[in-house]
């Protein structure tokens, strides 16, 4: 008896141990850090990276495209004046789209779980497809079936960049589609900084992607639709807006890159760079006059310091501080137009001149429409152009502008020539190159990747003569190029290092920075 | 032997102590932990009177009247002698002598066992050891003297870091540094910076896995064992005051070139006053204006020359410390005590920089009953820094200054408006003097080390022992920028357009504070039992932890820190959150784990000459999932001394004794920081906006079922000794594989994350210790002992994953560094290299003679040492010792990233290695125009530009990764001290009580020897600190290193 219950008591005791045990060591629970989130907190948060992206694209595109230039009295530009990519340049554009379209994927895994959250769906597809775009027309071929699929597959293999075009436009029908079926939520409309919520911006928007895909593709790829939505193209610039504000990482991102951080600090790099001769040709007269949009866009306007690219004399101009872009006096004093409107400004990621002038195009192509619309188009492309950079701080056109008025003006001050005057083209070249050059011109520092890719495809704006001191305006290319191509520019960047450290069995081989075209390259 | 020693003169001597008249002696005998020593012997000098200790440790006898002095004497201790106290009662505390295979040492938990029944690999160093060179950092004390620890200084500065590798790296991404325990507490590595090096009694060094099974998840990488002083040695009242100043110097400046000063233009060689590069003229001696017109119209104008006396090269400051030490100690009926007081004060060789340390200690033991005894530490410490936050600025700035500038000149910017941001010569580089002014980090750290065990023996086959151990880190740091605003003049100035002249410093604020608190308690029961030939010890015990071991790598702790930060001053000067022109940013965060284990070891000794030693541990950890949270592990160990077995071979004239010895263990490690078990989100993209949250997916996976990861080996060796002690050897062969690694390992970003955590990875670790002390000389008045050891390490990685085969320990921009690679050494470096054809001869472009970089990365050679020597000198002339220590470490390479930027400024002395003219790239090669893929060797096609159209270029020079990969081999002369014991008759009859004095002279580090190439700077240094495995990579993080030399004067009272 008293045996039983020494085993009784000695029993007990274990079992208490054994849960007061297991109590002491249950203290794993996150304090730090969410594990867990829903659609309304991931898409706001997503559409903002997207438009983020914004910032290292165009830097890519406008060192190429004679947007900005290395300014003097700073050496070391390697890659930027010689085009000599290695797999570390600009890496993060692969990094950052594939985190964009990560947290996008996510908004749809999270959104799955209920049907009123469709909406959601639709929305973060259209921005995936947006983003796999730009990561195809940077990359060419890219992982996308395999991808943004975390555990599931640790070294996504890549997909032929004609195949992913294809799919892309695809899921953009599909998610018109949805959003057709569907009407807006409240959760939607405060969820979207993009377009708060209203479904036919967002078809307007997936169809002007489509459009893009399609006029991109060049003819290489079998799209399974070639229809466009009724309720047609952007009309106004797809502008992301979350409440960017003047604290510290709450900035226009484009803002806080060329203008001033939030203490009101001017990043380095923003002085270091300045436009070229060749881009200043397009307002100073030597090739078009532009006055207005020459104060609107750069400091000081037609005073504004170039250089050409890669010339690294010692008289080499050097940079204004903050930027070559800014308009104003310092972090407080500024014009609230232009290029940088201010630290609240609206980041975008699509403008209504780029619209246009897609279409403009696709009907020169018969894609869309006839040859005849497109002077109307490239009228509408170039006026929203100037209404874009007239536009102030809060979206409204800043105080004593008249975007219509300038266009008129501009035509005036260039009648005869059909770059500005559509109406003096008389060949559809001349009307594709003055398209396609107003297209540059409405890119400047905005989208500097659009006109790259748009040059790789068109070969416009027009260069010409060789890459040498004689040539500034003749030619964006840099002088100390080390392309081997005819034209001197490179055909693409090098997928990043880090594929090459964890995903090298799937990179396509034989990538070369100067041979290797995107597959809708001319 | 040792008890029929004993018994045997026990019956000796009482006959004739009871028939002894005069005096009583007696006391107690203990060891410097204050465990009495049963049957020490003590003899009258002179006299064949004696007597032994009891169970007690006590003694009682009479001895004559004129008995003066006794000695006291223990196999495995050093003998004593010390003169009759008035009274007669004496309290004596005898020294292991670690000579001897019967001394007895303390080793994991406390636990304490004979050298002779160690089955493993261990070094104990004693105080003197450690401390004759006067260090202010036990670590760098401990270089050199123990064979197959790895000390490194990776930094320098006021208070260095060093890392404590032992038998090589294993953890790919887990923390490798040795386990530290102090009194029986484990304590964060950081603690040995703040431990005052005088209130050391001694260093076992545990090398491997298998001693410190008993410490659980943390013990898997060696520990080394300290213990602090308890009580006094000879029984006496004890008083020690010291002082030690030393001066440190910058010692081994990269190597800059002398010849060429400002300009930066290509083919047309020019002077360009303001400018940082020196890709200019040659120097001629003639005056030249530096830096563009002051404000007032003046320009400072040089002979442009190399400035030896007031250049570059004499930016750093001596640095000055200087050390106050007093202790006290005691030892008395009933226990002992040792109290202990530091002050120390220093400066650093960046000017400005500032530091100080206080500690305070106080140690005892304390018989509370008959069968109880009390044991307790207590230690606080506290640093203050006061440091610039700009080192590698001000490095970069300085080592890139050309060479005609006055830089010492040029200190004075509040005043001098040469040496003022406004009018510094420099357009591109601030005046190095202004940034350590203007950007000050000030560090607060408050140690407390504290433990207390009771112990009660009831009988005396068992004792049962409770123990609290207590380690808490307390921080708070303040970084300040005070805000500089240039005049209007310096921004108009069309030359400095762009630069930092024309950006304003806005002044920033940031602080935080952070605490960790460990605390383990733990149930020890011990018992012991003889069975003929045999004896038995048993011991289990149980430990809960909260916040358990290192804080190297933030696991396993009770943690929280919080810091917030402002960005633009309004006033100038005032450092406060409320001082800001724009909102201030916050963060904080906080760590909870907890662990609960059983173990227990099982010994089993027969005769006295074979050992063995089981070992089992079970740990529950909290961080891991429920399932995996129990994890066991054992180990083993046997050691026999045929020179006690044999008769034969114990008879061999002068082979004092031979060991060999074997183990064979298995330790978990807990890899995982505590929440990393579940994928988070977090705020992002400025998130959140007016009223709105967003959130982002982390950019981790993580594998389900996380485990702790398994290090398993064994090693086998032999100590021999022979001649009386004056030959001794050691021999360890060890391997080790270390699987199941908790690694965080890169992922493709197409998988839309960047890293995964998972259970992969294995590495194996092989190597061989060795090492020997040969005393020549050992006569009344000379000794001379010669030690050497020597360490071979084979770290390999055998495989990382299925998907993976390497692994980024440490990157620039993702490229560049330090990487695991399956099959390879652990780590290697990785970087670009030129391209080649398929001899190895660079390419080179055929019209401009460049070479360029290959677009992968290659294999640039093993970053761990696979060598390592330590050489120990000791020599006493009667009361003068002289004792030096010097290492070898080879094998290896080093990415030096600082000479990038000596290129780029054309500052290093390689730019001249063509004296800026046009040159052949050496081994080279072009493609032949005519035939694709074959290459004509490059005789004639010079480089286009041999100035700063190749040095400085990213595409073929600074680029090329290899170019700053150089061996990192190194000689060092690591420390050398002489020091002189002043006659005690000096002292005799003196009336304040001196008994001794001592006088000594020291240097640390000396003399390195480097090989030709690397130009650049001490490759122990780490640009990734002390706690990463990313080794072989250094970086404008770390000043140029400094030798120490200085001199010490200690009165004994």
């Amino acid at each position: 008896m008293k045996k039983i219950q020494l085993y009784l008591f000695i029993g007990l005791l274990t079992m208490l141990s054994a849960t007061s045990c297991k109590k002491f060591l249950d203290v794993n629970k996150n304090p730090n850090d969410p594990i867990s989130a829903t659609p309304e907190l991931m898409l706001p948060q997503s559409i903002v990276r997207t438009a983020s992206l914004m910032v290292g694209l165009n830097d890519y595109g406008a060192r190429l495209m004679g947007y900005e230039a290395n300014a003097g009295g700073v050496s070391g530009w390697g890659s930027f004046v010689s085009y000599n990519y290695t797999t570390g340049d600009f890496a993060s554009l692969f990094y950052n789209g594939f985190k964009a379209n990560e947290d996008l994927q996510e908004v749809i895994n999270l959104s799955r779980k209920d049907s009123t959250h469709n909406t959601f769906i639709a929305a973060a597809q259209i921005l995936k497809a947006f983003n796999f775009q730009s990561l195809v027309d940077v990359y060419n071929d890219i992982p996308y079936t395999d991808a943004l699929k975390g555990k599931g597959v640790l070294q996504p293999k890549y997909d032929k960049a004609e195949d992913i075009y294809k799919a892309l436009a695809d899921s953009l029908d599909v998610s018109m589609a949805i959003l057709s079926a569907n009407s807006t939520s409240s959760a939607f409309k405060s969820s979207d900084p993009l377009f708060k919520g209203d479904i036919n911006q967002w078809i307007r928007f997936a169809n002007t992607i489509k459009l893009r895909l399609i006029l991109r593709a060049n003819g290489k790829v079998q799209f399974s639709n070639t229809t466009f939505n009724s309720l047609g193209f952007l009309t106004t610039d797809a502008i992301v807006n979350p409440g960017y504000t003047k604290i510290d990482g709450k900035q226009n991102p484009t803002w806080t890159t060329w203008a001033y951080d939030a203490a009101g600090t001017p990043p380095t790099a923003a002085s270091q760079r300045i436009p070229t001769p060749y881009i200043l040709a397009f307002y100073n007269k030597t090739k078009i006059a532009d006055t207005k949009r020459a104060n609107l866009v750069f400091n000081k306007g037609l005073e504004v310091p170039t250089n050409q690219l890669g010339y690294q004399g010692d008289d080499a101009k050097k940079g204004p501080t903050p930027s070559a872009w800014f308009a104003g006096t310092d972090a407080k004093t500024y014009d609230n137009i232009g290029i940088l409107k201010g630290p609240d400004m609206g980041q975008p990621i699509m403008l209504a001149s780029e619209s246009y002038f897609l279409q403009a195009q696709a009907n020169l192509k018969g894609i869309l429409g006839s040859v005849n619309d497109a002077k109307a188009n490239f009228k509408a492309g170039v006026v929203a152009s100037f209404n874009y950079l007239e536009k102030d701080n809060t979206g409204a056109i800043h105080t004593g502008n008249n975007p219509q008025a300038d266009f008129d003006a501009y035509v005036a001050a260039n009648i005869d020539n059909y770059l500005v005057n559509i109406d003096v083209a008389t060949t559809n070249t001349e009307i594709l190159e003055a398209i396609v050059t107003q297209e540059y011109i409405a890119n400047n520092m905005i989208m500097g990747h659009q006109s790259w890719f748009e040059y790789l495809r068109t070969g416009y704006p027009m260069i010409s003569g060789a890459n040498n001191t004689s040539n500034k305006t003749g030619t964006f290319v840099s002088i100390t190029s080390e392309s081997t191509a005819p034209d001197k520019l490179p055909t693409r960047l090098l997928y990043p290092a880090n594929e090459y450290s964890y995903n090298e069995k799937s990179i396509p081989t034989g990538i070369n920075a100067f041979t290797s075209k995107i597959f809708w390259a001319k | 032997m040792r008890r029929f020693l004993t018994l045997f003169a026990v019956l000796m001597l009482f006959g004739v102590s009871a028939f002894s008249q005069g005096k009583t002696v007696s006391g107690t005998v203990s060891d410097k932990s204050g465990i009495p020593i049963i049957g020490a012997t003590i003899q009258v000098v002179g006299t064949n009177i004696g007597a032994t200790t009891n169970n007690e440790g006590y003694f009682s006898m009479n001895v004559p009247q004129a008995s003066s002095a006794i000695t006291v004497s223990n196999i495995g201790f050093v003998t004593q002698r010390i003169s009759i106290p008035s009274n007669g009662r004496v309290a004596l505390q005898l020294e292991t002598n670690t000579a001897s295979l019967d001394a007895v040492i303390v080793t994991a938990q406390g636990l304490k066992t004979s050298i002779k029944s160690q089955g493993v690999a261990q070094t104990h160093l004693t105080a003197d050891q450690l401390t004759n060179s006067h260090p202010t950092n036990i670590a760098s004390a401990l270089s050199g003297k123990v064979a197959g620890l790895q000390v490194s200084a990776v930094s320098s500065g006021v208070n260095p870091s060093y890392r404590l590798i032992l038998r090589g790296m294993r953890s790919l991404k887990g923390d490798n540094n040795a386990l530290v325990v102090l009194d029986n507490v484990i304590v964060p590595s950081s603690i040995l910076g703040n431990l005052n090096p005088a209130d050391i009694d001694n260093i076992t060094v545990l090398n491997g896995g298998n001693a410190a099974a008993l410490y659980g998840s943390d013990g898997s990488n060696g520990a080394l064992i300290i213990t602090t002083k308890k009580g006094s040695s000879d029984g006496k009242l004890n008083i020690n005051i010291s002082n030690t100043t030393s001066v440190e110097q910058v010692a081994n400046m990269p190597k800059m070139q002398k010849s060429f000063g400002s300009g930066t233009n290509t083919d047309i060689i020019s002077y360009t006053p303001y400018e940082n590069q020196q890709y200019g003229p040659r120097f001629d001696g003639s005056i030249r204006q530096i830096g563009l017109p002051i404000e007032d119209g003046s320009v400072l104008k040089v002979p442009y020359q190399w400035n030896d006396k007031y250049g570059k090269n004499q930016f750093w400051a001596d640095g000055l410390t200087n050390q106050t030490d007093i202790s006290i100690a005691n030892t008395y009926q009933n226990g002992s005590i040792f109290a202990s007081a530091q002050f120390l004060k220093a400066t650093g060789t960046v000017p400005g920089d500032k530091y100080n340390r206080a500690t305070v200690r106080l140690n005892g033991t304390q018989k509370l009953a008959s069968k109880l005894e009390m044991n307790y530490s207590t230690y606080y410490a506290q640093n203050r820094y006061d440091q610039t936050s700009a080192t590698s600025s001000i490095f970069n700035n300085v080592l890139n200054t050309p060479g005609q500038i006055p830089m010492t000149q040029l200190s004075g910017w509040k005043n001098d408006p040469f040496a003022n941001p406004n009018g510094f010569y420099n357009a591109y580089y601030e005046n190095p003097y202004f940034l350590a002014d203007n950007n000050r980090s000030l560090t607060r750290n408050d140690y407390f080390v504290g433990s207390l065990d009771f112990t009660y023996k009831p009988v005396k086959w068992f004792d049962i022992t409770y123990r609290m151990g207590f380690n808490t880190r307390n921080t708070s740091t303040d970084g300040t920028q005070d805000r500089f605003i240039y005049s209007d003049y310096t921004k108009s100035i069309p030359e400095q357009k762009g630069t930092y002249k024309v950006k304003d410093v806005l002044g920033t604020y940031a602080t935080g504070s952070s605490y960790t608190t460990n605390i383990v308690t733990s149930l020890l029961a011990h018992a012991q039992k003889r069975v003929n030939d045999f004896k038995f010890d048993l011991t289990g015990a149980g430990n809960l932890s909260q916040g358990p071991g290192k804080s190297n790598n933030g696991v396993g702790l009770t943690s929280a820190s919080s810091a917030a930060a402002i960005n633009g001053l309004v006033v100038p000067g005032l450092f406060n959150l409320g001082n800001s022109l724009n909102p201030p940013t916050a963060s904080n965060s906080k760590f909870l784990q907890r662990s609960v284990s059983l173990w227990g070891k099982f010994d089993v000794a027969y005769k006295n000459y074979l050992f063995a030693t089981i070992t089992g541990r079970n740990d529950w950890v909290s961080t891991l999932a429920p399932e995996n949270r129990s994890f066991f592990y054992p180990s083993a160990q046997i050691s026999f001394v045929p020179t006690d077995a044999f008769a034969v071979l114990g008879n061999i004239r002068n082979l004092d004794y031979f060991k060999v010895r074997g183990g064979w263990s298995k330790v978990g490690q807990v890899n995982i920081a505590p929440y990393s078990l579940d994928p988070t989100y977090g705020q992002s993209s400025g998130y959140p906006y007016s009223g709105q949250g967003g959130y982002s997916i982390g950019s981790q996976i993580v594998s389900p079922g996380l485990k702790p990861e398994i290090t398993q080996g064994y090693e086998g060796g032999f100590d021999v000794s022979a001649y009386k002690n004056r030959i001794r050897a050691a021999f360890t062969y060890y391997s080790t594989t270390t699987k199941n690694q908790t690694l965080s390992t890169g992922v493709s970003s197409a998988t839309g994350f960047t890293s995964y955590l998972l259970n992969v990875g294995e590495t194996s670790s092989k190597g061989i210790e060795a090492s020997l002390t040969v005393t020549p000389i050992r006569t009344d008045n000379w000794f001379i002992s010669i030690g050497a050891n020597y360490a071979y390490y084979d770290n390999k990685v055998v495989a990382i994953s299925a998907d993976i085969d390497k692994l980024a320990l440490a990157t620039y921009g993702g490229t560049t560094g330090s990487y695991a690679i399956a099959g390879q050494q652990f780590p290697v470096l990785m970087g670009t290299t030129h391209k080649r054809d398929s001899l190895g001869r660079i390419i080179v472009n055929p019209i401009t003679g460049y070479p360029s970089a290959t677009p992968g990365l290659s294999i640039l050679g093993r970053a761990g040492a696979k060598d390592e020597l330590g050489l120990n000198l000791e020599v006493t002339y009667k009361r003068l010792t002289l004792a030096a220590t010097a290492a070898y470490r080879g094998g290896a390479v080093i990415y030096n990233r600082l000479g990038t930027t000596f290129d780029f400024s054309g500052a290093g002395i390689n730019t001249v290695a063509y004296d800026r003219d046009r040159f052949v790239i050496p081994n080279s090669v072009y493609e032949d125009a005519n035939e694709k893929g074959k290459y004509i060797e490059n005789k004639s096609i010079t480089i286009r530009e041999g100035g700063s159209a190749y040095w400085p270029q990213a595409t073929f020079r600074t680029g090329i990764d290899e170019n700053y990969v150089t061996s990192a081999d190194f000689w060092k002369l690591r420390e050398i001290s002489l020091t002189y014991d002043l006659p005690a008759t000096w002292f005799k009859n003196g009336k304040i009580g001196l008994k001794g004095a001592t006088i000594s002279a020291q240097g640390r580090n000396l003399l390195i020897l480097l090989p030709k190439t690397n130009v650049y700077t001490d490759p122990e240094y780490s640009a990734t600190g002390s706690s990463s495995n990313a080794i072989g990579l250094t970086d404008l993080g770390q000043t140029p290193p400094s030798r120490y030399i200085g001199g010490t004067i200690t009165l004994k009272f």
